[in-house]
């Protein structure tokens, strides 16, 4: 009995060593970057390089976000990358429906910003879906986006017939691919805001509170006089916008849309919030701990595509073994401070 | 008159109505559902998502999701290849089958070993250690596509159960000798669950770990065993699937879990754990297997199916759990 007393897990040694994690994070991303400065000098810390990284990581990165808000309200959301090249799909046959050669730049502009509302639109109508599934028939939240996925991907694929859609229009690449001022790339800014959107709904605002607080027990939350439904719905919508956007960043990266493109962002982006310090079962995470997490991630991988007789299949094998040590340390780290 | 109410109440009536109803429709579209061939062909290709869906079904009532069964099964059926290969193996199939489930074993035992000793989501568990079978497979092995099977297995390949030929569709039909295998492991693991102290133990920890640790079942035994008997099958399917295809193709059960876990549920078996039955099991398969083969007799075109299988699934799960959320409130009216 003590002994499963122990395991318990309590909500002040989680924030507790979140603090230790963040810090632990943030050495990690640091040494990173050094060793791989070192090793690779004249590939790694070339400015071509760089900006490669801060053009991949915003994809992957925003789906991690999506399935942190989900985890931190108990359950999990694989149908993220569904949705991601659901609203690609959609918005380049928009966009090759609607735009015109003729048209000048502020038509185009107009035209986008419809495009961008109703994409938001539907990524938050399906997270909508998965959000009723889960709080209002009661599937676990796992096989409802496990079955999400596969509706979401099958719609994409009747829409595609199967090929990928291309000829979107230039103006959009050229939008999607270019650079703030000069020097800060779009998907980078749009990842930035994203990102600060979500700290400040974690950390400022009531459904943030409300979130958490459903996430550490069903029960005390619906004791507390929440609606717990229309938490856990709000959560998913979250996840469901921010995987929007992150289709809209892949279809102007990759200039065409697939209905099973980035089918291993899903294990990349629960690697990401596990290693980022959300606990599994709901309740507790931090944004930062999950951009430096992203971060992580992103050096680690630039690092090893720096040799080329290391196979690009050796990195699923790291992640799957970095995810399985990370939650036994975290395991170990939590038991030390309940001792 | 209480057991027809019971009947109606259960996820299988739903499926086997289902079947029975997608039947009907497809042989009065095409008139060529009820022949030997197709009925073979269906038997058939149930062989592998039904093997599969078993080991799901005893994760799923230990209140598991296992998900990293198609690249475990994939990994021990390469690795038995390549190393019957390389001593140029001309002995026993049976040595095939037992080296590849022993493979199997392996890799289930390691997930067992993790979920026993830290109590993780499996999920999460099995999402990793599918990853790391996968990184294991392409990256270390280098896997690629082995046409020329060791001679023994390609002998039984050749072997065949029932042959026949239909006169309706002009078309000649088998049944495999491997069907054999599936048909004993799906009467094994029926045993295992109805008449053994384990498969009760199984079930008691899927229904409630806490309770079943408190009547003296070994918690801990009980996980080890349901991982390495999972993996044991898989380790079966990967040889059973060499036999059948008369090749050895790594990428052969890609996209494969999605499949088998829906047919698990759609079978009645509950994803909380603590319930399902085989013939569940079985119906479920039968219904993916039958969308599967038939979506083109029917004149839809393929990439329809996987909007389908997601229809299946939320509408199974939904109907499951529409079920015992009205359960339980008709027991709070009672």
């Amino acid at each position: 009995m003590i002994k499963q007393f122990k395991q318990m897990p309590v909500a002040g040694n989680w924030a507790c060593s979140a603090r230790d994690s963040v810090k632990r994070q943030l050495l990690l991303v640091v040494v990173l970057f050094a060793v791989m400065s070192i090793l690779k000098p004249s590939l790694f810390l070339t400015s071509s390089n760089l900006n490669a990284m801060a053009y991949q990581f915003p994809e992957y990165g925003l789906i991690a976000l999506g399935v942190m808000f989900a985890m931190i309200a108990g359950g999990i959301d694989l149908s993220l990358i569904g949705i991601a090249n659901l609203t690609a799909i959609l918005m380049a046959k928009l966009l090759i429906l609607w735009t015109r050669e003729e048209m000048s730049g502020i038509q185009n502009i107009g035209i986008f910003f419809i495009c961008f509302l109703l994409c938001m639109m539907i990524g938050a109508v399906c997270g909508m879906l998965n959000g009723c599934l889960i709080s209002g028939l009661k599937i676990p939240a796992m096989l409802a986006t496990l079955g999400s996925l596969q509706l979401f991907s099958g719609i994409g694929m009747i829409i595609t017939k199967g090929k990928a859609i291309t000829g979107v229009p230039e103006a959009y690449v050229r939008m999607g691919t270019g650079k703030l001022f000069g020097f800060l790339p779009v998907p980078l800014v749009i990842y930035m805001a994203a990102v600060f959107a979500c700290y400040y709904i974690m950390s400022r605002s009531t459904f943030g509170m409300r979130l958490k607080l459903m996430g550490t027990s069903q029960k005390a939350a619906l004791f507390a006089g929440q609606n717990n439904k229309r938490t856990t719905v709000k959560a998913h919508m979250a996840g469901g916008i921010l995987a929007s956007f992150s289709g809209l960043i892949m279809l102007a990266r990759m200039n065409s849309a697939r209905p099973d493109f980035g089918s291993s962002y899903t294990m990349q982006s629960i690697l990401i919030v596990v290693l980022g310090g959300v606990d599994p079962a709901g309740g507790f995470g931090t944004v930062r701990g999950v951009v430096l997490a992203t971060l992580i991630l992103q050096c680690f991988s630039s690092g090893l595509n720096m040799f080329p007789t290391i196979s690009p299949y050796l990195k699923q094998l790291a992640w799957g073994l970095t995810l399985l040590v990370v939650m036994i340390m975290n395991f170990y780290s939590r038991q030390r401070k309940a001792e | 008159m209480d057991k027809v109410k019971k009947i109606y109440t259960r996820n299988e009536f739903y499926t086997a109505a289902l079947i029975l109803v997608l039947a009907v429709f497809i042989e009065l579209r095409s008139g060529l559902f009820f022949t030997s061939n197709n009925i073979l062909d269906i038997l058939r290709a149930m062989i592998v998502p039904g093997m599969l869906g078993l080991s799901e079904y005893i994760v799923m009532v230990s209140g598991g999701c296992d998900v990293s069964f198609p690249y475990s099964a994939a990994l021990s059926m390469y690795s038995t290849i390549i190393l019957l290969k390389a001593v140029d193996f001309m002995g026993n199939v049976m040595i095939a089958f037992l080296l590849s489930c022993l493979f199997g074993i392996v890799i289930g035992m390691v997930n067992g070993l993790i979920i026993m000793r830290y109590r993780f989501p499996v999920l999460i568990v099995t999402l990793a250690t599918c990853s790391i079978c996968q990184g294991i497979l392409f990256g270390i092995l280098n896997a690629h596509e082995i046409p020329a099977i060791p001679q023994p297995i390609q002998s039984l390949a050749k072997s065949m159960l029932i042959r026949t030929y239909s006169e309706k569709a002009q078309m000649a039909g088998s049944l495999p000798l491997v069907f054999l295998v599936f048909f004993i492991l799906t009467a094994a693991v029926w045993f295992l669950m109805r008449r053994t102290a384990m498969g009760r133990s199984i079930f008691a920890v899927g229904g409630d770990v806490g309770s079943a640790e408190r009547i003296g079942i070994k918690v801990n035994y009980v996980y080890m065993f349901i991982y390495g008997f999972a993996g044991f099958i898989a380790g079966l399917t990967g040889m059973t699937r060499v036999v059948l295809m008369d090749t050895c193709h790594p990428n052969t059960f890609s996209g494969m879990d999605m499949t088998v876990i829906a047919a698990v549920i759609l079978g009645g078996t509950k994803v909380t754990g603590g319930s399902g039955s085989i013939t569940g099991v079985m119906l479920g398969t039968l219904l993916f297997v039958i969308v599967n083969n038939s979506l083109q007799l029917m004149g839809i075109p393929n990439y329809w199916q996987k909007f389908f299988l997601g229809v299946l699934i939320v509408l199974g799960t939904g109907i499951a759990a529409f079920q015992v959320s009205r359960k339980r409130k008709k027991g709070k009216a009672g």
